[in-house]
């Protein structure tokens, strides 16, 4: 009988240890470096659908099967795409895109009309797409996407075949980056005519981009093979891209570490000093800012002084070194670094990042002549955040802070994501943490947030100059002139602080070495494979 | 017995339809909804997302739309995704209720045999040993738990692959994980439960006729100390094969219980109340059938219908 137990149990472990010894053939056919990734883009995208999407992950999918008028290259310049050139009118009203002769993956040629189709597909009110608004600078763009306006008169044309006219309701020299993000991307009207439900099912998607898609399982992952019929094919190593959707960080992570992929795209926090220091993080810049919102509508935050206070009051260095850990940069400004100014130059460095430091003397002195002497009196406030163990301690260290140099007691109250927006958007807070990430490589995209009433201005915050600079800004063709409006425009922010600024975020990834020649640009924090290989 | 179904299938409709319209208003009196984001949509964006998902209707009007399309089996499209529910559904419960199959399957005989051992030998090393097991299966966390298993198995031995759904291999940490809990408690029921029916009078008799224990044990006991087990065994398998947000989210499970929290942190509503009505709708009828075969299982128990007017 025993015999018996010990026969099977030996049995037993060879069957549990066979697919060990699957793992170490893969490890030895590995010499020959086949070209495939394996990355974990950390969730299910919620739609493939280029007009329907609004986030990282489906920008990144989207990204390496499609391909705009232009697409950008690895230094954040941006290079032709399916526009093989462009001219823009000297009022910067007027864009003429010619193509070249592409192909989509089912062999029909990308035309102008593919584009006028698209874009007009991604207004459609009837279609009801989130980020429509991104095509809102084209004349008549918004008026049909209100119902306001007829489709013919969107100012988008096909000259003829290879020939794309677009006309601006004002000089918006970010417009041509747009056209590299998915909601810009083109469709295959054809197929989209036919089959509503193409973004579904990957038998029948088709892309003009470098990978195209061969199976989507949901929560698991998305298969994408060379796009034979890809203009650029010959500058695609990869000959397969799996992009796996595991939501729980340390479970790609264990993945990671046992062979299964080569790439996620983020870090588990508790790791991250050890791996930085082993160099399996690579961290990539992000032109994006983490900063405070503060409730001027009311007591106290009605008094720029006490939230000079509170600003300069905190030592960035060490939340950025201490709690944060993946390099960022301590902010003293609001606009991020990476976004190119007037002269070619970084927007940030020019105008440098010290709009104000961290001085706690002076800071007690904003403090007393508000009328808070060492912090008497000061009424209870509390920071609002969502539920993320990396704010809440980012929270806390700024709480010790506050307490410390000011005297002032400040609570943290945690809220549900959605919670937490309804919250911030009715003002229904005194402290608020908050991120902001680029929509487009130009400090517009921070600066105008804050005018009047705008949609994302979320602090009750108005100021007559800074609404009349950002008008001058907008309406402006010359980019000298819009960059110095913006300039000045962020200095009377930060010299009126409803936002305090803590840092500068960063891209921390985890890659194996071999991988190279991916393409993560600071402004839109999505990975492109095109010209990725394994060595 | 046809009435008697008839008249469960009527309670059965009214429960959900009263399930279905306190979810319905607690959903929507929860702040936040589902296309509310980081960056707010101009107003003009918002009015359209809001017409084409029908949240400009009133409450009512959304309400009597949603139950009338309920009745056609359509749960509508989800929010968030670009999946109807009934596709998000069909494509994660039949995962989950296959990990759940397993995880019940493990329970059920783990938890027996441990609450039978437990139970004849009272008191002694095999039921402190059992009941220690127990113990740690109540209170141990899935979470701590899965990463335990994950740890020694994936990681130290590298036997089974750590994560995802594939081969019997991806299914072993998950069942395990899923099925301590349960485990833990059919072995105490178990144990209370034959405890008690070694105590009546039919196993005496028995004993005296000089029947073996292993007969004893089997023909007579085992039967009747299985009924506590059997009334648990409905919620247990509604529960179980619907998924675990934890476990599928550390195993990376392609099933239905992350989507339980998901739809609700989202705001996803459709999904939200799609999901409340599929869990009721299952846990009901497993309930429905642990009352058919409580009348196999004991020839006292009469449906109501059957005594006779």
């Amino acid at each position: 009988m025993r015999k018996i137990f010990l026969i099977l149990a030996a049995l037993l472990v060879i069957a549990l240890t066979g697919c060990g010894g699957g793992k170490a053939g893969e490890a030895a056919g590995k010499a020959k470096a086949p070209q495939v990734i394996r990355y974990n883009v950390c969730t299910e995208p919620e739609t493939l659908d280029p007009a329907k999407s609004t986030g990282q992950p489906e920008g990144t999918i989207l990204t390496n099967m499609f391909e705009g008028l232009v697409r950008y290259g690895p230094h954040n310049e941006i290079k032709p795409g399916i526009a093989r050139e462009w001219n823009i009118s000297p009022d910067g009203l007027v864009y003429t895109f010619k193509l070249r002769e592409a192909k989509w993956s089912n062999g029909d040629p990308v035309t102008a009309k593919d584009f006028v189709y698209s874009w007009l597909r991604a207004l459609d009110p009837q279609n009801a797409y989130e980020y429509a608004y991104q095509l809102f600078y084209v004349k008549g763009a918004e008026e049909y996407n209100s119902g306001k306006g007829r489709p013919e008169d969107v100012a988008v044309r096909a000259v003829d075949d290879l020939t794309l006219e677009v006309t601006l309701k004002a000089p918006a020299p970010q417009f041509l980056g747009l056209t590299a993000f998915p909601v810009l991307f083109p469709v295959n009207p054809g197929v989209d005519r036919e089959t509503r439900d193409w973004p579904k099912v990957m038998e029948k998607y088709v892309v003009n981009g470098p990978f195209k898609p061969v199976k989507w399982d949901h929560n698991q992952k998305i298969e994408l093979v060379k796009n034979e019929k890809y203009w650029d094919a010959q500058g695609v190593k990869l000959e397969k891209l799996e992009i796996y959707l595991i939501d729980n960080i340390d479970t790609g992570y264990n993945m990671y570490k046992a062979g299964q992929l080569d790439f996620q795209e983020e870090v588990p926090t508790q790791e991250m000093a050890r791996l930085k220091a082993a160099n399996e993080v690579k961290i990539f810049p992000d032109a994006s800012v983490y900063f405070y919102r503060f409730n001027v509508t009311k007591k106290p935050f009605n008094d720029p002084r006490v939230r000079r206070a509170f600003a300069m009051a905190i030592n960035r260095g060490e939340i950025v070194e201490k709690v944060a850990q993946a390099g960022q940069v301590p902010a003293y400004a609001f606009v991020p670094y990476g976004i190119p100014d007037a002269d070619g130059k970084d927007f940030r460095q020019n105008a440098g990042n010290q709009f104000f430091e961290e001085d706690v003397a002076e800071a007690k002195r904003l403090l007393a002549e508000a009328g808070y002497p060492e912090g008497k009196g000061f009424p209870r406030v509390s920071i609002l955040t969502n539920a993320h163990a990396g704010h809440q301690k980012v929270a806390q260290a700024i709480q010790q802070m506050w307490k410390q140099n000011l005297g002032v007691e400040v609570g943290i109250t945690v809220q549900d994501w959605k919670v937490y927006l309804d919250s911030q958007d009715n003002l229904n807070y005194d402290i608020c943490r908050s991120g902001w990430s680029p929509d487009y490589l130009d400090p517009m995209t921070f600066i105008d947030m804050f005018v009047t009433n705008g949609g994302n201005n979320d602090t009750g915050w108005s100021d007559k100059e800074y609404d009349a600079l950002v008008a001058r800004a907008n309406f402006t063709g010359g980019q000298k002139a819009r960059m110095e409006a913006m300039h000045q425009a962020e200095s009377i922010l930060m010299k009126e602080m409803p936002v305090m600024p803590i840092y500068f975020y960063t891209n921390p990834n985890l890659i194996k070495d071999n991988v190279k020649g991916v393409v993560i640009p600071p402004f839109a924090v999505y990975a492109d494979f095109k010209n990725a290989y394994v060595e | 017995m046809a009435r008697y179904v008839l008249r469960r299938i009527v309670t059965m409709s009214l429960a959900l339809w009263l399930i279905i319209t306190a979810t319905f208003v607690i959903m929507h009196s929860v702040p936040g909804g589902p296309f509310s984001s980081e960056k707010n949509a101009p107003p003009a964006v918002m009015q359209n997302l809001n017409a084409r998902y029908r949240l400009n209707d009133p409450y009512w009007k959304q309400y009597l739309d949603y139950l009338l399309n309920m009745a056609r089996l359509d749960l509508g499209p989800s929010f968030k995704y670009d999946r109807s529910v009934n596709e998000i559904i069909s494509q994660g419960f039949p995962v989950s209720a296959q990990l759940g199959a397993v995880a019940v399957s493990i329970a059920l005989g783990a938890g027996v045999i441990l609450g039978v051992a437990a139970a004849w030998k009272q008191n002694r090393w095999q039921d402190y040993t059992a009941m220690s097991l127990a113990a740690l299966g109540f209170s141990v966390p899935s979470f701590i738990l899965s990463g335990l298993l994950m740890y020694i198995f994936a990681y130290k031995l590298m036997w089974l692959p750590p994560a995802m759904w594939g081969g019997w291999q991806h299914a072993v940490m998950p069942a395990l994980a899923l099925s301590a809990l349960p485990t833990a408690f059919i072995a105490r029921l178990m144990r209370s439960s034959m405890l008690e029916v070694l105590q009546q009078d039919y196993i005496k008799t028995a004993r005296a006729k000089g029947l073996s224990p292993a007969a004893i044990l089997v023909n007579h006991a085992l039967k009747n100390a299985l009924m506590p087990v059997a009334t648990y065994l409905g919620p247990l398998v509604a529960a179980v094969f619907t998924g675990s947000f934890v476990v599928e989210t550390v195993f990376a499970i392609p099933g239905l219980g992350r989507y339980f929290v998901i739809s609700v942190l989202n705001r996803d509503y459709t999904l939200i109340l799609g999901l409340t009505v599929f869990y009721a709708v299952f846990l009901m009828l497993m309930n429905f059938i642990v009352d058919l075969v409580y009348m196999f299982l004991d020839p006292r128990i009469k449906l109501a219908d059957d005594r006779g007017d």
